[in-house]
């Protein structure tokens, strides 16, 4: 009795094979984010593990278990420092779920494990709700909950036994209802109490603080979302749409940087603002960063954010998830409410003093054919224009005096170069310029503007004397097209890669569409489109009241579908071809009038029936004699010709009846 | 009037369905819903912790899916507990066999659980043991066995059992109490290390001649004191079932087994003595009588009057023997 106590707790190799499986998937989207190290961890925590299953042989001696688990954490400790963050934390679950398998011997300790995967996988959550992810959050809920399943019952058979895994994805299914209407009436916070969501970043993606040459044609190859905007009215012209992001003011020759030192202002103070307004709804995916992408030129900073001095839309905190705002802007061309000190004149018409010698004795001998700054700026524009300049996404890399080398030289480049070179040939000139970067363009995409990283640009902006901000476009110069049209009629022109043709990129859309519904109905749904649904349902207001009133309904109701679906899926016992053929025979005679109860057994049956219908008597007894031996007897090949002889029997009784039931 | 007895009251009034266990019960036993305890495992326990958890962190920073994943394990957890429930009621006892067995050894009883539809892990416990089965397939019936812990010689009764399931997920477990009636014959503890047997002063004069090759007679369920060398191990392994070899011996003595002869002071040791002094002849295959203060058994040396003989002895004074 003692060895059953003992192995009722122990596990078997189908259960920890399970249980590996379960960590595995939960840790698995975790991995790219977790230190190089961690996937070597899991891979020897698994095999150790997995090994000591098949081959029976002891646990680990606990002291290796510390000393392993010590070192773990020693190294993450030294790697990403010793404070209590988000990442720090993050690794540390998933490293304490990874080394708890070498001491998992007993059920308990399965149990454990096991259940504490389903958190591991909520913290996946947390750092992105796409949508892709469903499929992941299902399938690992199904091998997790099976796992539960294996170790509660255990025929130690068929590591993928199709029954057993059939009864969990209908246990699953059963509980999907409640699931579905808790998420909607499961009331929420307006507002977290501790914390942000925006905690857990995925890193930086996107434009940044710094611009170099090619960090804009790299973008260029990225055909993923950068933010979705929803237009009130009609969507302006393609060569109207600037999302200003990040302005750069400070150059060394070869990178540019943003001016840190800037007031904000919580509104744009309008003075004798004239020119059309729009407003637009953003739907910002996340960037790690803490910049907000709007139109030029803004009107008022959206909630949660302010706006620079130089126009610039920051947020407090680095935007790690979806966000949404909306802005209001006004299409200017000239923006002259800027306040600039003249500390700050000195900075926009500085150059690093010995680069590009050869830049600045053009615009010398330039500067004394002109008479104006926009005459220069013309003259440059018509350069670009008429010379031999090439717009291109992968032009030749540039070292040293890089904008010599691409006036003169190589004369092939992104819209990074051109207004790199522009505003460097601006400020040589001795006009207060600076570079902006931020998105052109965009593609209608069923209602929405899809604003891809491949729209990425970046542009120049001029101060003109009493009149404010230009904004100068080099690019349009080089090629008219990506400005009128967007960089998509570009890559449509030409394919960027072999994977790259319009069926790729429609569906790519296409699902980006899908995304988009998926996060204004599910990712973002909260307390407000709660409200809504409260009041459909008949509530005005979501209070204790109403709430306990839905939930306890949904309760109820799913608690009679649960118990419907249990009653319609309760297990039966499957009928063999015995079975079959036997009810078969018995329904002939039934329904040529012999009154029999058709849950007779078999012998009496015949009996019945013979004294029914004399003349099949031998038919009958051949019949039931054949169908005992096939049942019954073990030497018998059960499956050959079994059907057959039994159904030619019945075909003779039936042949019989019917040649009576004529004579009579 | 004593608290428990007054807290039986109580419970019998609320729940008199709950409180069945308290009298035994006739078999066949349908197990009716309305006797089911359900409550959650520690499994259960801690998997509702870490939902809490879940639910605390994926409000506080308003993450759908989070909650779409939490809410799922709450439906998960209800589905749980109906199927649970639905997993113990409807199944029928039909009966229960017992085999008998020497005091300070554990009775086996078995209970043969029939099931309306499929059920899965379905245990019995006692206050000792614990033991399963994988699966009762619908219409079929299986045998369960439990064993309890036996002290003294006479019958024994199946006792308080607890039949109980936590299928499908481990998150809760049902259960339902119930006292089997049945009783298992415990014959009494043989003496450790008995004297050889008795030399009767007396015999009866017809001697017969001592063959020593032995006649293989024929076999014979294997019974409770045959010695193990006499276990046809072949035919065991054919059937399933024990199965030993019967021998006949023709021996010259006849051996009385004569409980007023035995010399020590207590009931108790005198019938251990016995029950020793019985197998042991049992074994040699001697034919044997047994007499005690009213029973005399026979000179006989067959598995029957064995089995009688070692009845005889365990329940000797009893008043329902």
């Amino acid at each position: 009795m003692a060895k059953i106590q003992l192995t009722k707790y122990l596990l078997s190799s189908k259960q920890i094979f399970w249980v590996l499986l379960s960590v595995t998937i939960s840790v698995l989207p975790h991995l790219p984010r977790l230190p190089l190290w961690f996937p070597i961890l899991l891979i020897g925590v698994i095999l150790s593990r997995w090994l000591t299953a098949i081959k029976q042989t002891k646990p680990l001696p606990k002291v290796i278990i510390i000393l392993i688990t010590l070192t773990a954490f020693i190294t993450i400790v030294y790697f990403q420092g010793f404070k209590l963050n988000r990442e720090i934390s993050v690794t540390i679950l998933a490293a304490m779920t990874v080394l708890k398998i070498l001491e998992t011997n007993t059920k308990r300790d399965a149990w454990m494990v096991v259940t504490l995967c389903y958190f591991v996988i909520l913290t996946r959550f947390f750092y992105s709700q796409d949508l892709l992810l469903v499929i992941y959050l299902f399938l690992s809920v199904l091998i997790i909950t099976h796992t539960l399943f294996i170790l509660q019952h255990d025929n130690k058979k068929d590591f993928l036994g199709k029954r057993e895994l059939k009864q969990t994805l209908g246990l699953l299914a059963t509980g999907l209802p409640l699931a579905v209407l808790f998420f909607l009436f499961f009331p929420r916070l307006g507002s977290p109490i501790w914390g942000s969501p925006d905690f857990f970043g995925n890193g930086k993606t996107g434009i940044g603080d710094s611009m170099s040459p090619g960090s804009i044609s790299q973008l260029f190859s990225d055909d993923s979302t950068a933010f979705r905007a929803t237009f009130k009215g009609t969507i302006p012209n393609n060569s109207d749409l600037y999302w200003r992001g990040p302005v750069l003011w400070d150059f060394d020759g070869k990178t540019w940087n943003t001016n840190q030192r800037q007031i904000s202002k919580k509104t744009f103070i309008a003075s004798n603002d004239t020119g059309t307004l729009v407003s637009y709804e953003v739907e910002l995916e996340p960037t790690g960063q803490k910049y907000l992408f709007a139109l030029d030129y803004v009107k008022t900073a959206p909630t949660g954010s302010t706006l620079k001095a130089d126009q610039q839309l920051i947020t407090e905190n680095d935007i790690n998830q979806l966000r949404h705002y909306t802005a209001l802007s006004q299409f200017k061309t000239y923006n002259s409410n800027e306040l600039l000190s003249p500390e700050d004149f000195a900075r926009l018409k500085y150059l690093p003093p010995s680069f590009n010698p050869k830049t600045k004795a053009l615009i010398q001998q330039w500067q004394r054919q002109v008479r104006s700054p926009l005459e220069l700026i013309k003259k440059i524009l018509t350069h670009f224009a008429t010379d031999e300049f090439y717009y291109s996404y992968s032009p030749p890399l540039l070292m040293g005096d890089t904008v010599d080398q691409f006036l003169f030289e190589t004369k092939s480049g992104f819209c990074e170069h051109y207004a790199s070179a522009f505003t460097v040939m601006m400020r040589a000139a001795g006009i207060p310029a600076r570079i902006v970067t931020g998105y052109q363009g965009g593609i209608l995409n069923e209602g929405y503007l899809l604003v891809k990283q491949s729209d990425a640009h970046a542009w120049a902006e001029v101060w003109i004397q009493n009149k404010g901000w230009l904004r100068v476009d080099p690019t349009s110069a080089v090629s008219p097209l990506r400005v009128e049209q967007g960089s998509q009629a570009l890559i449509r022109q030409n394919s960027r890669n072999w994977l790259d043709n319009s069926w790729s990129r429609k569906l790519g859309e296409r699902y980006d569409a899908i995304r988009h519904n998926w996060n204004k109905w599910v990712r973002e749904y909260n307390a407000t489109k709660q409200k809504a649904i409260f009041k459909v349902i008949g509530f005005d207001s979501v209070n204790g009241r109403a709430i306990i009133i839905v939930l306890g309904t949904i309760i109820l109701i799913t608690t009679l579908l649960v118990l419907f679906f249990l009653y319609i899926n309760r297990p039966k016992r499957k009928q063999s071809p015995y079975d079959k053929i036997q009810k078969k025979f018995k329904q002939l005679f039934l329904k040529h009038g012999l009154t029999a109860e058709e849950n007779l057994g078999i012998l009496e049956f015949s009996k019945k029936a013979t004294e029914y219908f004399p003349q099949s008597k031998n038919s009958i007894q051949q019949f039931t004699t054949l169908y005992l031996r096939l049942r019954f007897s073990e030497t018998e090949n059960k499956q050959a010709n079994l059907d057959n002889r039994l159904l030619k029997i019945i075909i003779k009784i039936k042949n019989e009846l019917r040649t009576k039931d004529i004579k009579e | 009037m004593k608290p428990a007895s007054l807290k039986n009251k109580i419970g019998k009034r609320l729940f008199p369905n709950l409180m069945l266990h308290k009298k035994a019960e006739s078999l066949p036993l349908s197990i009716n819903w309305r006797r089911v305890f359900i409550l959650p495992t520690k499994p259960g326990l801690f998997f509702g912790f870490i939902c809490l958890l879940m639910l605390i962190a994926s409000l506080n920073f308003n993450n759908n899916m989070g909650l779409m994943l939490t809410f799922l394990l709450v439906g998960i957890a209800q589905v749980a507990l109906y199927r649970v429930f639905f997993n113990l009621t409807s199944l029928i006892i039909k009966g229960v066999t017992t085999q008998p067995v020497f005091a300070e050894d554990e009775a086996q009883f078995t209970l043969h659980i029939k099931a309306i539809t499929t059920k899965y892990d379905i245990c019995v416990q006692t206050n000792h043991m614990h033991n399963c089965l994988l699966e009762i397939p619908a219409d079929e019936t299986k045998p369960l066995s439990f064993s309890q812990l036996t002290t003294k010689r006479g019958w024994l009764e199946g006792g308080k059992i607890k039949l109980k399931t936590s299928y499908p997920f481990g998150l809760f477990y049902a259960w339902i109490w119930t006292r089997i009636d049945t009783k298992c014959l415990v014959y009494p503890k043989p003496e450790n290390t008995p004297p050889p047997l008795p030399k009767n002063e007396f015999n009866e004069g017809n001697k017969k001649i001592v063959k020593k090759g032995e006649d293989f007679h024929g076999l014979k369920a294997y019974q409770p004191g045959d010695s193990i060398r006499l276990i046809a191990w072949k035919r065991t392994a054919q059937t399933g079932e024990l199965i030993s070899r019967e021998y006949q011996q023709t021996l010259g003595d006849k051996l009385l087994l004569d409980y007023a002869q035995v010399r020590l002071p207590n009931q108790e040791e005198k019938l251990s003595r016995l029950t020793a002094w019985a197998i042991n002849a049992y074994q040699q295959q001697l034919d044997y009588c047994l007499k005690l203060p009213g029973f005399t058994s026979g000179y006989d040396c067959s598995s029957q009057h064995h089995l009688s003989c070692l009845k005889a002895l365990a329940l000797y004074g009893e008043n329902n023997g």
